[in-house]
């Protein structure tokens, strides 16, 4: 009698389209990786989620307080505004290099004892930094309201702008998962590059400060334009869409080749765990 | 019975050692410039493993340590994923490594339910349907909305486990599970087990508890270091044993049992000595001591100060390490070990008590009056026992359990 094949497993290589299917038929394992993130992470605080705007509020009161009583630094739009924007955009990105790079490090039990797509930790990190970053957008909004700046019909490229911020964390934050399964010297590492990172990136101060001999850094760092987009969106800031188009496109091929890198490694990761 | 569910074809896996690993940049970079050969040392786990595992059976997969059944079991359950060979599956298998190992202590019950159930590829609404009876299984109550990290032990297992044999899957693969908890949760579980070869599912379960594979499994599949070395019915289990604990056993060549020399052992009170012993009046045959024949532990004690009052004792187990039964030399209207004075201690075994197996012998001698032990020897003495065989055809089956006493069954016809 001819049986069907439930499932086969086989040495060598997977393609990868293969195993992105796989990953979609997992995705409520995606749901359900986050909402335990989220519940695990505020569980047992008075706070609960609105901690997660505890990090990004101090670091708009530091750098008002910097640039607008040390510095006074001027801009035509309110500096708070200007500020959260960026915050908002690069916290996205953090959480996702941070948490997704070393989602893998951190759920070694399971991977040890259950299969599973592995590409879904990384993944459900996404979610979990929508949440809070949804969260930041309506104090974003409650600032807009206080300083009296309407919302524009540039609004409807949101969407856009949040998955480009996504793919632009998971460019980074699938390449360090992967790689911190084998060098856990990264696992040290990460936070450094996060803490260097800001400096690097118009968070808190405007590109236009930066030396026009730099710019060109510009062209191949993705989240200083996301940023740009999320000021282009909300304060009507100009935005160099040359510059927009050649630094994605560079994230989303450093994300495709990252796929790739973390598909070939996927079967060695519970050798190495 | 001849549906195959799962088919293991040529399967090996072997692990570079951690010596070998490059697990930081350091490592990375001595590597680089490292001119020795590159071609890395890596241990085999698996070696050319075929086999199939057919619908409605229970396989159970036994091996020393390191004999590579985790490493099998991990293949087959997608962790790792073999060098060479292929494995189908002709149904949906979820695999048992560890009993509650997606759980998140934070999480409450009914959400680690659906996080597990996730994990093991489940569909939200096939958890959904399955939610009441996993409940109603794991007797967790009203607890099921607090978090899990306030559970207790008992109640965590009993959770975890209901979550995955309720979900229905057509090949179960586990990994000795079973021996976690207390006895009661054992039993439970193996019930389960037993309820779900009952209701046609597909088991493969590797363990160490030999009498819960002969009772649950109806083949066994013995592994040696990363190979199939035979697959066949329970009786195989007996072969298992002499492959595990040689050095346990100690026989020499030709040789069904041994005695250990007790000189090596320290006294631990000086009030004894202990003279000759060994045994005697056993009956051998081909591959063992008759199991159909009894024979004599007997033993040489002095006593030599006056205040002592020596029981001597004899503990048996199997060779899993588990008691079957104490004999001493305590009992009423027989002579006492309490006077300075040499005595000859013997303690006849009747014959039909043992099975076709391997046993140890622990020896004990205590002091009741001062309560103390005098002198203790574990494996004092080793023993195979074997059933007679008088042809092959005419083989006796193989019994289950630690021992086979002859149980007289009386059989009378009612009716016709």
């Amino acid at each position: 009698m001819e049986q069907t094949v439930y499932k086969t497993i086989r040495g060598g290589q997977q393609s990868v389209w293969a195993y992105l299917k796989e990953v979609a038929a997992a995705r409520n394992l995606i749901v359900s990786f986050a909402l335990r993130d989220l519940r695990v992470q505020y569980a047992q605080t008075y706070l609960g989620i609105f901690w997660s705007l505890v990090q990004p509020l101090t670091g708009l009161i530091i750098f008002n307080f910097f640039f607008q009583r040390v510095i006074h630094l001027s801009l035509n739009v309110p500096y708070a505004v200007f500020a959260f924007t960026g915050i908002m955009g690069w916290f996205y990105f953090t959480a996702l290099v941070g948490q997704a790079g070393t989602s893998l490090m951190a759920n070694q039990q399971v991977i040890k004892k259950i299969q599973f797509p592995r590409l879904v930790l990384p993944l459900s990190k996404a979610l979990v930094g929508l949440v809070e970053f949804s969260i930041s957008l309506v104090l974003l909004l409650l600032m807009l309201l206080f300083f009296r700046i309407g919302l524009s019909s540039k609004i409807i490229f949101l969407p856009l702008v949040v998955i480009a911020n996504i793919l632009t964390g998971l460019s980074v934050g699938i390449w360090l998962s992967a790689l911190t399964i084998r060098f856990r010297d990264l696992h040290h590492f990460i936070p450094y590059l996060i803490g260097f990172g800001i400096w690097l990136t118009p968070v808190f101060y405007p590109s236009t400060m930066v030396p026009v001999s730099y710019k060109w850094i510009y062209y191949l760092h993705p989240v200083a334009n996301v940023i740009a987009l999320y000021r282009w969106i909300f304060i009507g800031l100009p935005v160099d869409f040359g510059q927009v188009a050649c630094s994605l496109t560079t994230a989303f091929i450093v994300l495709m080749a990252g796929l790739v890198f973390f598909v070939r490694n996927e079967k060695f990761v519970s050798d190495y765990v | 019975m001849n549906e195959v569910m799962l088919e293991v074809k040529n399967v090996s896996k072997s692990f570079r050692l951690r010596e070998n690993r490059i697990d930081s940049f350091k490592g990375s970079i001595a590597k680089l410039f490292s001119t020795a050969g590159a071609k890395e040392e890596g241990f085999q786990a698996l070696k050319d493993v075929s086999f199939n595992l057919y619908k409605g059976e229970a396989l159970g997969i036994i091996g020393k340590n390191g004999a590579g059944k985790s490493t099998l079991l991990r293949i087959l359950s997608g962790i790792n994923v073999p060098d060479e060979g292929e494995i189908n599956f002709y149904g949906k298998a979820v695999s048992i490594l560890d009993i509650g190992a997606g759980f998140h202590p934070e999480l409450t019950g009914r959400e680690n339910v659906y996080l597990s159930a996730s994990l093991y590829k489940f569909t939200r609404q096939k958890t959904d349907e399955k939610f009441d009876e996993i409940v109603a299984f794991s007797g967790i109550g009203k607890f099921i909305d607090e978090p899990v990290k306030n559970y207790s032990s008992g109640m965590y297992l009993r959770l975890a486990f209901s979550i995955i044999t309720c979900l229905d899957a057509d090949i179960y693969l586990i990994d000795e599970v079973v021996n976690v908890g207390d006895a009661n949760f054992q039993m439970k579980c193996k019930d389960r087990i037993e309820e779900l070869m009952a209701a046609g599912k597909t088991l493969l379960i590797a363990s160490h508890n030999m009498n819960e594979i002969s009772v649950l499994c109806s083949r066994v599949l013995l592994m040696e270091q990363g190979k199939v070395l035979e697959v066949g019915t329970p009786d195989i289990i007996q072969k298992y044993m002499t492959l595990a604990l040689p050095q346990f056993f100690g026989f020499k060549e030709g040789q069904f049992f041994n005695i250990r020399n007790l000189s090596e052992s320290p006294f631990w009170q000086k009030k004894i000595t202990i003279g000759d012993y060994g045994i005697k009046n056993y009956k051998v045959n081909a591959e063992g001591l008759s199991t159909s024949h009894g024979f004599t532990v007997f033993l040489e004690v002095g006593i030599l100060e006056s205040d002592v009052d020596a029981e001597i004792r004899l503990k048996f187990y199997d060779a899993t390490g588990a008691l079957i039964f104490t004999c001493t030399s305590h009992q009423k209207n027989i002579q006492g070990v309490n006077a300075i004075g040499k005595y000859l201690v013997e303690f006849n075994l009747p014959g039909n008590l043992f099975n076709a197996r391997l046993y140890s012998v622990e020896l004990r001698i205590g002091d009741s009056k001062n309560l103390a032990i005098l002198f203790k020897a574990d494996k004092f003495i080793t023993i195979k026992m074997a059933d007679d065989v008088i042809e092959e055809a005419e083989r006796e089956t193989y019994m289950h359990g630690l021992m086979k006493p002859m149980i007289q069954a009386v059989v009378t016809l009612l009716a016709r």
